[in-house]
């Protein structure tokens, strides 16, 4: 309006570099967590008692081929040097072959991954879209009976295991009232009348354009879906709660009150935007968590995601794929805790200014 | 003159888990339109309740106890949310002694004052920007037409504090509390803010409430003065009357601790000695009696009422005030000038 249009094209070059300096920041940091995360992989796979030319070879390999699949390995060659091809085949993407499905543990992964992703994002949405409501009117009501059930409904999350609940859960709502399905994400007799696009479950049977192998699909996932998503709640209203009871007792909700704003306008309009600055690190944590987390509960679900992979192959001695499945879902949560720094970052504008 | 503000008999207590602190402990206070009314008093003398509790905004475990606080005709203790709402920011105003975390900092400056502006007055955005400049012109920060989009942390405390005074004269109230407004701030920047918000006081025509610990301020700022200790009203008096002819020993005692500014360089600074009560467990009679230094046997016994003490504006809680009291030099309110 009145603003000196020139002020504000330098004001906004100026945000645009430092927006540049600290993405440069950001992707250093990120380089060198990855590294660190690689090489704390490599030396994993070092340490473990597997023989990983055993894995290849067998038990009863005569010597000599034994040492042949030794040198093919490189494991004759200094560790640095074999970190260094390590390094190698990871930056051309090679993440090793995996023994026990004799595929690239890299397609291994890319195939599992979108479901462990699904189920995830079904989650944070259902924690968020729960979580934070609710901890927010636990804060505004707090000490009463609303405030109460909150807390009590967060902390059966939190202490009751995730894998019982998941049990009682196929109890009930499977075997005795037929409301969901059962583990896997198809009925056995859906298993082939939809095609692998997407990987996603629920996109896939949608885009077959057969209903009822969508519903199929639904009432599979439901199940798993709504509990992780209850465990990410529990944790989301908690937080939730306490960064708006801390808000709602700042100087500036007084300030906002003595200019006779409603209700709403003090909890949603000052309160909740201020709290949503940590809110986003929060979730992201969250969501992180559901990723890494899911082992559990694919295992009782058979899902067939990357933490179900990565417990085969773990039982299996397949380090290669435990290794490689390891680094992808460390590098997710590297990725994630950077994204919702930067967003931090660009939410909070002391930050955004500060950001250089 | 009929007044704007008539509080009595306020009492307000917290619940704590270390028991009920008796903040304020029945006080009367009047503001007329238009006056500067200045409360003194030490650190947890009720001040800044008295006040919080005049706009009904305590934090969770202050409660109201009893008394009435008319303000233009209406009791204030009686009024619904939504009246009080309404009235809040508009017909009061309030700056606080912190202005660096009275400022959302996820909004600009210019957005707290529209939002203000639209709570109370039937216009829209626009007319509210322009007014929000205006008021920005008025409290006189530089090129105030782009500082409105200027977010919080872009401010120095100075200016952060023109803002809270833009917001709490959005609405142009009918009375400004002002609850220690330059305690946070440089001492040169005091002056500024002290001298702008008097000078708006003369032009906008409205009553204050000025709290502080300064009673320099309350001389330069102030037409009638109110001390208070304990959570009481220890004194009340014009001002020009209470430096002339202070005659309360609590109100002698601050005096004595102040640089007098005629006396200035002299360096004779002796704050009272002692401390003031625990308000848990206030004393049964004066609450300045462990430290006055002319304190009587009834002083630790009996609470002291407020006397008329010199004048039909003047009061006093002291029972040195009382007939029954010993003519004592220099305490005896004849020839203590
Ligand atoms: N939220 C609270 N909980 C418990 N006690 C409180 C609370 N707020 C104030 N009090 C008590 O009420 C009494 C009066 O406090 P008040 O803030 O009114 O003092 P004040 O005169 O404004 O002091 P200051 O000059 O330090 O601002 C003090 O004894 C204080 O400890
Ligand atoms: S009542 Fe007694 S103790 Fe209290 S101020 Fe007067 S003389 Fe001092
Ligand atoms: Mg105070």
């Amino acid at each position: 309006m009145t603003t000196n249009p020139g002020t504000r094209s330098t004001r906004a070059a100026g945000r645009a570099l430092r927006l540049g300096g600290s993405l440069a920041s950001v992707a250093l940091t990120i380089a060198i967590t990855l590294l660190g995360l690689v090489a704390l992989t490599f030396f994993i796979g070092r340490i473990v008692p597997i023989d990983p030319v055993l894995t290849i070879v067998g038990e009863k390999a005569p010597p000599e081929v034994y040492d042949r699949v030794y040198r093919e390995l490189g494991l004759d060659q200094p560790l640095i040097t074999q970190f260094l091809y390590y390094l190698r085949d990871i930056a051309r993407g090679d993440l090793g072959q995996s023994y026990t499905t004799d595929r690239a543990v890299l397609s291994d992964i890319l195939r599992f991954f979108p479901a462990t992703f699904e189920l995830a994002v079904l989650g944070i949405i259902i924690g968020v879209a729960l979580g934070v409501p609710a901890g927010v009117i636990a804060a505004v009501k707090r000490d009463t009976w609303v405030d109460h059930i909150v807390r009590i409904v967060a902390l059966i999350g939190y202490s009751v295991p995730i894998f019982w609940l998941a049990l009682m859960g196929l109890l009930v709502f499977y075997a005795k009232l037929q409301w969901v399905g059962g583990p896997g994400q198809l009925d056995i007799g859906y298993a082939y009348s939809y095609t692998r696009v997407t990987g996603f479950i629920l996109v896939d049977t949608a885009l077959s354009g057969d209903w009822a192998v969508f519903a199929n699909a639904v009432s599979h996932i439901a199940l798993p879906a709504l509990l992780i998503g209850y465990y990410s709640m529990a944790y989301i209203s908690r937080m939730t709660r306490s960064v708006m009871l801390e808000q709602l007792s700042s100087e500036y909700v007084l300030a906002a009150r003595i200019k006779g704003a409603s209700e709403y306008t003090v909890v949603v309009r000052h309160a909740l935007r201020n709290a949503a600055i940590p809110l986003v690190t929060i979730v992201a944590l969250s969501f992180g968590g559901l990723l890494e987390g899911s082992v559990l509960i694919e295992t009782v679900f058979s899902w067939p995601g990357l933490g179900n992979y990565i417990a085969q192959s773990l039982l299996g001695g397949d380090m290669n794929a435990v290794l490689g499945g390891t680094l992808v879902v460390g590098t997710i949560f590297v990725l994630l805790n950077v994204g919702s720094d930067l967003l931090y970052r660009l939410l909070d504008p002391r930050t955004k200014a500060a950001a250089q | 003159m009929t007044e704007l503000l008539n509080v009595t008999g306020l009492t307000t207590s917290f619940h704590t888990s270390r028991g009920r602190v008796q903040a304020v402990r029945g006080v009367d206070l009047t503001v007329k339109p238009g006056e500067i009314l200045g409360i003194v008093g030490e650190s947890g003398s009720g001040k800044s309740v008295t006040c919080m509790s005049i706009l009904r905004l305590l934090k969770r475990q202050g409660r109201i106890e009893g008394g009435s606080a008319v303000f233009d005709g209406r009791d204030l203790m009686e009024l619904d949310e939504d009246a009080l709402t309404d009235l809040r920011g508009n017909e009061i105003g309030v700056i606080f002694q912190d202005p660096m975390s009275s400022l959302n900092p996820t909004l600009t400056v210019g957005e707290q004052v529209i939002e203000t502006v639209l709570r109370h007055r039937n216009i829209g955005r626009r007319a509210a920007r322009a007014r929000a400049v205006e008021l920005f012109e008025m409290v006189r920060i530089p090129s105030a037409a782009t500082r409105v989009d200027a977010y919080p942390h872009e401010f120095s405390g100075g200016m952060r504090q023109r803002v809270m005074i833009a917001i709490a004269l959005a609405c142009e109230p009918k009375l400004l509390i002002a609850d220690e407004p330059t305690t946070a701030l440089d001492v040169t920047i005091q002056r500024q803010i002290l001298s702008l918000i008097k000078e708006l006081q003369g032009r906008l025509g409205m009553a204050v409430i000025l709290i502080t610990h300064d009673l320099g301020v309350i001389a330069e700022t102030a037409d009638r003065v109110m001390v208070m200790y304990g959570g009481m009203v220890m004194e009340e008096a014009p001002v020009a009357e209470i430096f002339a002819l202070p005659r309360h020993p609590y109100t002698r005692g601050l005096m004595a601790s102040i640089p007098d500014p005629r006396t200035a360089g002299e360096g004779r600074l002796s704050p009272i000695p002692g401390t003031p009560p625990d308000m848990s467990d206030p004393p049964k009679g004066c609450p300045f009696a462990p430290r006055c230094p002319v304190a009587m046997r009834v002083c630790a016994e009996e609470m002291p009422r407020l006397y008329e003490a010199g004048g039909p504006a003047n009061r006093s809680r002291c029972w040195l005030m009382d007939e029954a009291a010993p003519a004592r030099a220099p305490y005896n309110t004849e020839d203590a000038a």
